[in-house]
């Protein structure tokens, strides 16, 4: 027979179970946080690029979407979401999913950053977590590593209209801190509200699993630069030194100039993103 | 990394110069020393015929080699590993040399302790199995501190501290754990000689992960919750566990905050040529990472078992079953019986008989009101009552096996397959609802004829029959083996049934090897298909590839 004492303790140590249960969070709610001030700010500060992967056959993606719009209200302007329709669930199916959002620069970073799932998305094209590329509940996380971030560059963006449907683009760079290495810039063209059919999941508000009037934003259009970037500099920047480039393109007849933006970025050879921005073309 | 790749280097320096000094033993009585060793490499050749991407680097190779060394109640050992480069359909972040895994354990009045890397299993797996799988990728191993105590004859007590492995790297979360396990019949003296044999077990393990998200309120410290119970008498057998989890929005259930659950019961009767298995599971958004954001294969903190069959065959194994950590309903039930040998039905030297059967289902899923769909981040996600199946069957598989030898000299074993597989749920495809069920009739006969001087010939003959997917196969394969040292095999998989002509592809191979003890080589030359490997319900996706393979395996 055991012992009073040996029973007491083997009850005692059985207990340790129970134990790790009870250190979980019981999260009350609303579970979605109340967005506070958005990083609307006239001051130059480290912003972020979301690239997000998607495909209009691509039931889940809705929900990558939801979730870039939602980090929209939080970090505003900060944040510049650039959507690659790019691999198998952006192939043209029969009508209504017969259009193409597919671009040559879509499918060439579709490819480098070896992307096999959708939705799927880098931020800032920087890894976290020993990833680069994230899915959507990781992306909020991920951007907070850039919150407290001095920005290496500014970015100053201009454009005209010229004829017809023809632009001109001036872009400034300008290192705010020594910067050492090499560094490329990237221009891109995206276009908002495009009302096209979507695949979704969400059957209870789309029983048949189609939206057929989703509006897909920042559509990763063409590039203004090759989408590797163009050469800024060699081995270093100077504080305050600046790099002027400007460009001219001209828009599709199919896209709509008013929701078209230009996005620009700086990157350094490994491709990360070190500064963003976004302008309405005029 | 390249500071852990160099102490890495250093370390095995180290261990290799002790172990050089060969009679170790001689070195020190008592010292035990054993390990083994694999490499896996692959020679790629263009093939555009089956999609077989075009690899730069030529030469992928997964290597390991686990040494270990015990003396007295002290054991430490070693995992060294590389991926020069990783082969095609393995993660890209294993790529590079180190070792990931290493400890030392030593037990003193009944306390086991470990510290360094380690393995464990709560009951079936349900809140912590910590393993490796090489041929998925797979290893989850806890680098931490673990003991194991036997306060008393009967009770086991477990506990476990520590950080999952992520490639060459750690996960972000910390996980801790804790078991107890009551064998009443050891318990308790009134028991022992009972031929009721019951035990229980209580488990309870948690993970900690920093809330760093701008969106959402997250649990920082998450738990599950085990409890089973064995009993068994005689040939019956019943072993069922319950396990239920706290909050825990993630990738994999898209940031739901629905507490998770899932349920296992088996029950087995065996005596001699009669053995019966019937299981039952329920999973309801029970994935447990220590990453809320780890997606694939990384970092599971828990295993939930597939209940279907493990195939061995290259067509009965084509489509199989992927367990759905989100919701899943499923059973499996199998029958074995001999048939007497110089019977009428048994034959000359008796028959074995094997009819299996398995299905997984959906899980009934209703919305919390009428505006939220079922499933919208941020909110509890839906409701569940715990018996109601969903209207989606997932996998289907219904088999009999039988098993012959016809002479002395000649034995067979045939198997029949109807299979129901659900391609966009296991797979992940978005096919329509026309194309995405696969249903397959598959047939196999697996002949051996042992011929004179220790040699033997065994050939195959398989054929799948689908109107789906890629369409029917056939497939043969000869093998000639010469004990205990060669064999040699050719065979080929015919996707004649395909509906693009063009894609009607031979996939042949050619394979020898050569044992020596414990030393094996392995030499082929072929096409591999696309597809998924599957082991325990956990897949990995395996590409299209052609060119030379080589396998090496020792142990010592």
């Amino acid at each position: 027979m055991m012992s009073r004492k040996k029973i007491a303790t083997v009850l005692l140590l059985l207990a340790l179970p129970v134990l790790v249960f009870w250190g979980c969070d019981k999260i009350e709610e609303p579970y979605m946080k109340q967005p506070g001030e958005n990083g609307n700010t006239e001051e130059v500060v480290r912003k972020i690029l979301l690239e997000e992967f998607t495909g209009h056959r691509c039931p889940n993606c809705p929900q990558g979407a939801q979730m870039a719009k939602l980090l929209k209200s939080v970090y505003g302007d900060r944040l510049v979401t650039v959507s690659i329709h790019a691999g198998f669930f952006s192939n043209p199916l029969s009508s209504p999913f017969n259009y193409d959002f597919r671009t040559p620069e879509g499918n060439a970073l579709n490819a480098h950053f070896g992307v096999v799932q959708n939705p799927t998305g880098m931020v800032n094209r920087t890894e976290f977590e020993g990833s680069r590329l994230l899915s959507p509940a990781a992306w909020g996380s991920a951007m907070t590593v850039f919150e407290d971030m001095d920005p290496g560059f500014a970015l100053r963006l201009s454009a005209s209209k010229g004829s017809a449907a023809s632009y001109s683009l001036a872009v400034e760079v300008e290192a705010l801190q020594e910067m050492q290495g090499d560094f490329y810039l990237v221009a891109v063209i995206i276009e908002d509200g495009i009302i096209k059919p979507q695949k979704t999941d969400d059957l209870v508000n789309h029983p048949t699993g189609e939206i057929l009037d989703y509006e897909h934003n920042h559509v990763l259009r063409t590039g203004i630069t090759g989408i590797w970037g163009e050469k800024l500099n060699e081995n270093s920047m100077d504080v305050g030194q600046k790099v002027a480039k400007s460009y001219t393109f001209t828009l599709n007849s199919q896209w709509v100039p008013e929701n078209c933006s230009v996005v620009a970025y700086v990157m350094n050879p490994q491709m990360e993103i070190l500064q963003v921005e976004e302008l309405k073309l005029p | 990394m390249k500071a852990i790749v160099r102490k890495s280097i250093g370390v095995l320096i180290a261990v290799l110069c002790i172990t050089q000094y060969g009679h170790t033993q001689d070195l020190l009585p008592g010292l035990r020393v054993w390990g083994n060793f694999q490499v896996d490499a692959q020679y790629y050749m263009s093939d555009t015929l089956i999609d077989a991407p075009d690899v730069p680097e030529k030469i992928g190779m997964n290597a390991f080699a686990n040494l270990n060394l015990a003396y007295e109640n002290l054991t430490i050992g070693f995992r060294y590993e590389s991926y020069q480069l990783p082969l095609q359909g393995f993660d890209s972040r294993f790529r590079g040399s180190g070792i990931p895994y290493r400890f030392a354990s030593w037990t003193q009045d009944n306390l086991e302790i470990t510290v360094g890397n380690f393995y464990d299993q709560y009951g079936n797996g349900l809140v912590l199995r910590s393993y490796v799988e090489p041929n998925l990728g797979l290893d989850n191993s806890l680098d931490g501190v673990r003991m194991l105590y036997r306060p008393v004859e009967g009770i086991t007590l477990r506990t476990l501290i520590g950080d999952q492995r992520l490639y060459f790297d750690k996960g972000p979360g910390i996980v801790r754990g804790a078991d107890a396990e009551a064998n009443l019949n050891q318990l308790l003296p009134a028991l022992a000689e009972s031929p009721n044999q019951l035990t229980l077990g209580l488990s309870g393990v948690s993970k900690f992960q920093r809330d760093q998200d701008p969106l959402f309120n997250l649990p920082e410290n998450v738990a599950a919750f085990a409890g089973r119970l064995n009993y068994s008498r005689g040939a019956f057998n019943i072993n069922t566990e319950y396990a239920w989890k706290s909050q825990d929005p993630s990738a994999e259930n898209r940031m739901i905050y629905k507490y998770g659950e899932a349920l296992v019961m088996s029950a087995s009767y065996s005596v001699s040529g009669f053995g019966l298995l019937l299981s039952g599971k329920r999973i309801d958004n029970m994935g447990f990472r220590s990453n809320r954001n780890a997606v694939a294969n990384d970092l599971h903190i828990n295993y939930l078992p597939a209940m279907t069959r493990q195939h061995v065959y290259s067509l009965t194994g084509m489509y199989p079953y992927a367990t759905q950590p989100n919701g899943e309903m499923g059973a499996l039930a199998e029958l074995t019986f001999r048939l007497p040998r110089q019977s009428l039905l048994g034959g000359p030297y008796g028959t074995t008989i094997v009819v299996n059967t398995s299905v997984a289902n959906s899980i009934l899923r209703e919305a919390l009101n009428d505006t939220l769909p079922v499933g919208q981040p941020g909110t509890d996600g839906y409701t569940s009552a715990f018996f109601a199946l969903g209207d989606e069957k997932y996998f289907q598989d219904f088999n009999v096996e039988i098993n012959r030898r016809f002479t002395r000299n000649l034995r067979g074993s045939f198997t029949y397959m109807n299979l129901y597989y659900n391609q966009n749920v296991i797979e992940g495809k978005q096919l329509p609802d026309e194309d995405k069920i696969v249903k397959a009739h598959i047939f196999v006969a697996d002949m051996t004829l042992r011929l004179p001087n220790r040699q033997s010939l065994r050939w195959e003959l398989q054929h799948l029959a689908t109107q789906q997917d890629k369409g029917s196969w056939a497939m043969a394969l000869l093998e000639y083996n010469r004990a205990p040292h060669w064999f040699f095999a050719l065979s080929n998989q015919y996707n004649y049934g395909n509906d693009d002509s063009d894609k009607r592809i031979h996939y042949f191979m050619v394979n020898a090897g050569y044992s020596q003890n414990a030393n094996r080589f392995s030499l082929g030359w072929g096409r591999q298909r696309a597809g998924i490997v599957c082991i325990g319900g956990v897949c990995r996706v395996v590409p299209a590839s052609y060119g030379f393979t080589l396998s090496v395996t020792s142990s010592f």
